[in-house]
């Protein structure tokens, strides 16, 4: 494989658990503008256990990750209460904070004769982790997927339980779910943490492979695509993000069929979209649709 | 069983509910009627915590649930069905019965026994895995009594469960309640038909500007002037 085609799997890997992060939160109805803030905190806390504290990759991960849920709990209790536009703007306003946070943040030392460190504005650069361990572009890939994986196992393995019909319930009318013996906010809080560990996990490898993070990494762009993912590729699976995912970024960006006219184009798409299919492309008729069919064949070939 | 003392509600100084106080022993089966306005509907958010009380309480097997969250009111044994049909209609048949069926049952596949079981007494075994929102009016009213079933309930809040329906589909809900509920279920139906109430609750209460202006049994409320006279109005005009 080239090294186009693997930069460019990559980045569809990285930005797929931002958009599972979101999606995570669609299904339980609330609609955030801050996912991209919880990439960030992943990003900065995995970068700086492997580069300050010469921590192994997989503890760096999965510490990152988890001070990425640990956040989106303590922004959960400020802002589940909230709903609609309301939650939307408090979960913006608390991604701007921490983006303007980590542009105040400077946290140097010399490590191996060399100083390193996030150093504000300029960003966290030389987290050479993967360079210095001498793995290949493929073999990062692999990681990333392999991750990817087993987070889109786990949610698939989720919504087939009781829990996920909760959210799903939760996600469509709440006060329903409520007098239908489920503690919604409890609930909430659950997806909270759990969407803010799968961002932070992205933004874990993010600043790997990329051996740099900046705050600009994680502005509201980022936050806007992970919505619109979701919004694009359905809200009736955990596949529907990741194909909103390989539609923007596979089709749109790589491809450079509409190079600089991209923007339009995607927003087009969301447009559109929302108009002609509002829970996506894979929505929940269609996923249902294909659950019933696949059943039939099964069936049929007993 | 239930218990319900002094209870008041108020809506911005309007009292839907002036001081109810009504005994549901278990099992019971009772009719709850009273023109629009009455606070039958208010009745049943206030029992199943959906509206603030402004005093009085009520109890269920001796618990007070009056101030407990509306999930606590639904494990402690009150299950709702609501005037306009409310679904998940973005989700199957069967996931709809699904999480309130784990409410009562031991495990995960106690659950789904329990919630196809529910669906089996609803008539809608077929139809399980199809999206509650393709569901046509008349199933949609019995989904949300399958539901209530899966529950296994202390007591059945039934807000009009055959509202909308013909003649004919109305006399099949209310025989589907009457057998889907066992003797340890008590039943508070709202009803505009009397003769349906007739047929599923020998005891009736009738509401009136939020006050119990009767409780009798339903045939001889029927014969009863109050009833006319509430309907109408006469009582009112005075």
């Amino acid at each position: 494989m080239d090294g186009y085609l693997i930069t460019i799997l990559s980045n569809i890997g990285m930005v797929s658990f931002v958009a599972l992060s979101a999606y995570i939160l669609l299904l339980s109805g609330q609609i955030s503008f801050g996912q991209q803030a919880y990439f960030g905190i992943g990003a900065y806390v995995a970068g700086i256990a492997t580069v300050m504290w010469q921590w192994p990759l997989a503890g760096a991960l999965l510490f990152g990750s988890l001070a990425a849920g640990a956040a989106a709990g303590l922004v959960g209790l400020a802002t589940l209460r909230l709903s609609g536009i309301y939650f939307a703007m408090a979960t913006l306003a608390f991604a701007e904070i921490m983006r303007i946070a980590a542009e105040l943040f400077v946290y140097r030392r010399d490590i191996g004769g060399i100083e390193s460190g996030p150093d504000g504005v300029d960003g966290f650069r030389d987290i050479r982790y993967f360079f210095a361990n001498e793995f290949s572009p493929l073999e990062t890939c692999l990681i990333v997927y392999a991750l990817l994986a087993t987070v889109l196992a786990i949610l698939c393995i989720i919504e087939r339980t009781r829990a996920g019909r909760m959210l799903r319930q939760i996600g469509e009318d709440p006060l329903l779910a409520e007098v239908h013996g489920i503690n919604v906010m409890s609930v909430r809080m659950i997806a909270a943490l759990a969407a803010g560990a799968v961002a932070g996990l992205g933004g874990g490898l993010y600043a790997h492979l990329m051996t740099y993070v900046e705050p600009k990494s994680f502005d509201i762009m980022l936050g806007v695509h992970a919505l619109a993912y979701g919004l694009i590729g359905g809200l009736g699976t955990a596949f529907g993000p990741i194909l909103g995912v390989l539609i923007d970024i596979g089709l749109l960006e790589s491809t450079r069929i509409f190079h600089g006219y991209r923007m339009i184009v995607f927003g087009g798409l969301v447009a559109v979209l929302l108009i002609v299919r509002p829970r996506g492309l894979l929505d929940e008729v269609a996923v249902s649709r294909i659950r019933r069919a696949l059943r039939r064949r099964r069936d049929a070939g007993d | 069983m239930l218990e319900i003392d002094g209870l008041k509600v108020r809506f911005d100084g309007v009292e839907a509910l002036a001081g109810l106080t009504i005994s549901i022993p278990a099992g019971a089966r009772i009719g709850v009627l009273g023109p629009n306005g009455s606070g039958k509907t208010t009745l049943f958010n206030a029992i199943s915590g959906l509206v603030a009380i402004a005093g009085g309480t009520i109890r269920l097997d001796g618990r007070a649930i009056s101030g407990l969250a509306p999930h606590q009111i639904a494990a402690a044994g009150v299950a709702r069905t609501f005037q306009s049909v409310r679904l998940f209609h973005r989700l199957s048949v069967l996931d709809n019965v699904l999480p309130i069926a784990g409410t009562a049952a031991a495990g995960s596949h106690d659950a789904r026994e329990a919630a196809l079981a529910a669906l089996d007494v609803a008539g809608l075994s077929a139809q399980r895995d199809i999206l509650a929102g393709d569901l046509g009016f008349y199933d949609q009213r019995r989904l949300e009594i399958a539901r209530a079933v899966a529950q296994r309930p202390r007591l059945l809040l039934a807000d009009e469960p055959t509202g909308g329906l013909s003649q004919a589909e109305s006399d099949q809900v209310v025989a589907l309640i009457s057998r889907a509920f066992g003797p340890d279920t008590a039943i508070l139906l709202i009803e505009h038909q009397v003769a349906a109430v007739e047929a599923l609750c020998p005891r009736s209460l009738l509401l009136a500007e939020g006050r119990l202006v009767a409780d009798a049994a339903t045939s001889d409320m029927r014969r009863d002037r109050s009833l006319a006279d509430v309907y109408f109005g006469t009582r009112l005009a005075h």
